[in-house]
């Protein structure tokens, strides 16, 4: 009876602390620093952030899905937008488009459903915190995700 | 401004006590365009001849323009942020890169009436050269929205907001203006004595307010202000029906 329930205790903390691994931003040590841009590297993790949106009916939310090792990446779900030209995604240091404070990862095209963008992780900050679907022909914000 | 207005009203009294004959009446119908952008002109101007061979020609109307421009830029317009000097010499003063900011909406359209200033040389037989420039009147058009470019654009506001064309129009001196003006300069050749055809340049402000103010660069530049200065080239016909 007492190694059954030992077996249960067991079982329940180790599933808990695989989930906390999985979900948790890492919060240990201090990040070390990117040489190529001498901003401190992103801590590994997720991020997420629901869509504003102004433009074509975008609705939808965004997660970033961080690694120190092996990169980064974002992944729209649940995105629906009415199509555009020439839609690209940026992350950016603010809610708005300027070149100064943004990074292009992508452009959306026909399907951007459960894709995987890439982020170049070698400029990338923690200071770029936004996620915008951008107009670049007609210079137009479709709509922005805060990352937290 | 008082100053020139007094010198035109003594010109034009001038002109007047000269005899009525010496006046003509145009109506004129414009149209300016460049890539992206188009702009139509329907003014009434009245004008008085001066010289003993009246070559010279002075005088004042009223017109309506309207701008159309496809994902033009509008930028800050005051001139407290954009220039050097704000007093009379503006025009030769250095434009402060560091605070414009850019908004940016897909179409952009403003109608203004204004009232005009008009001169004009008789250069050769049916041959006119010519400026004109709005002084002052109203502007109106439907609200827009506008995306914000700007990199210190500051945090907690939306990044796209609404604006329409600015009211109020007055000629002062170049980032100095307020409001919505167009200028013209051109070349004019009658065809008819009752027709003629005007080719040249136009050139015009077409300005928006924002309905909120927008922050920029740790709240040094609030504004609500922004203009888009177009250049294009124009044809027109003139008409000058009673003489």
């Amino acid at each position: 009876m007492i190694p059954k329930f030992l077996a249960i205790v067991a079982l329940v903390l180790l599933s808990s602390s695989c989930e906390d691994a999985v979900d948790s931003p890492s919060t240990s040590g201090s990040n070390p620093t990117n040489p190529a841009t001498g901003n401190p590297r992103p801590s590994g993790g997720l991020k997420h952030g629901a869509f504003t949106s102004y433009e074509h009916n975008l609705k939808g939310s965004v997660t970033l899905h961080l690694d120190t090792l092996d990169g980064a990446f974002i992944r729209l779900e649940e995105f629906t937008m009415l199509q555009g030209p020439d839609v690209r995604v940026y992350v950016s240091k603010s809610n708005n488009y300027s070149q100064a404070n943004t990074i292009e990862i992508g452009s959306l095209k026909d399907s951007y459903l459960n894709e995987n963008i890439d982020i170049p992780i070698a400029n990338y900050s923690e200071t770029y915190k936004f996620v915008l679907v951008y107009c670049l022909e007609f210079h137009s914000l479709f709509g922005y995700a805060e990352l937290e | 401004m008082c100053k020139i207005l007094i010198v035109v009203n003594l010109i034009f009294t001038f002109g007047c006590a000269m005899g009525q004959d010496r006046m003509d009446h145009l109506f004129d119908l414009a149209v300016s365009a460049s890539p992206g952008q188009f702009s139509t002109a329907a003014s009434w101007v009245h004008m008085h001849r001066f010289g003993k061979k009246e070559r010279l020609q002075l005088g004042y109307g009223v017109r309506l323009t309207s701008f159309v421009g496809a994902n033009k830029f509008y930028t800050t317009a005051p001139a407290e942020y954009t220039s050097t000097r704000q007093d009379i010499a503006t025009i030769f003063s250095e434009t402060i890169d560091s605070n414009i900011d850019t908004i940016t909406t897909a179409t952009a359209i403003t109608y203004c009436l204004n009232a005009t200033f008009n001169a004009q040389y008789r250069i050769a037989p049916r041959w006119d050269i010519g400026l004109n420039i709005d002084i002052t009147g109203v502007s109106f058009g439907p609200q827009r929205q506008f995306n914000i470019i700007s990199s210190s654009f500051d945090a907690n506001q939306q990044p796209v907001e609404s604006g329409s064309p600015t009211h109020f129009n007055l000629l002062l001196t170049s980032d100095n203006d307020i409001g919505s003006l167009n200028s013209e300069f051109f070349v004019r050749f009658w065809a008819t004595p009752k027709i003629g055809l005007r080719g040249g340049y136009t050139f015009l402000f077409s300005e928006y307010r924002t309905h909120q103010e927008l922050s920029f660069d740790n709240g040094r530049i609030v504004n609500d202000r922004f203009r888009h200065k177009a250049g294009m080239a124009l044809v027109a016909i003139t008409f000058k029906p009673f003489n």
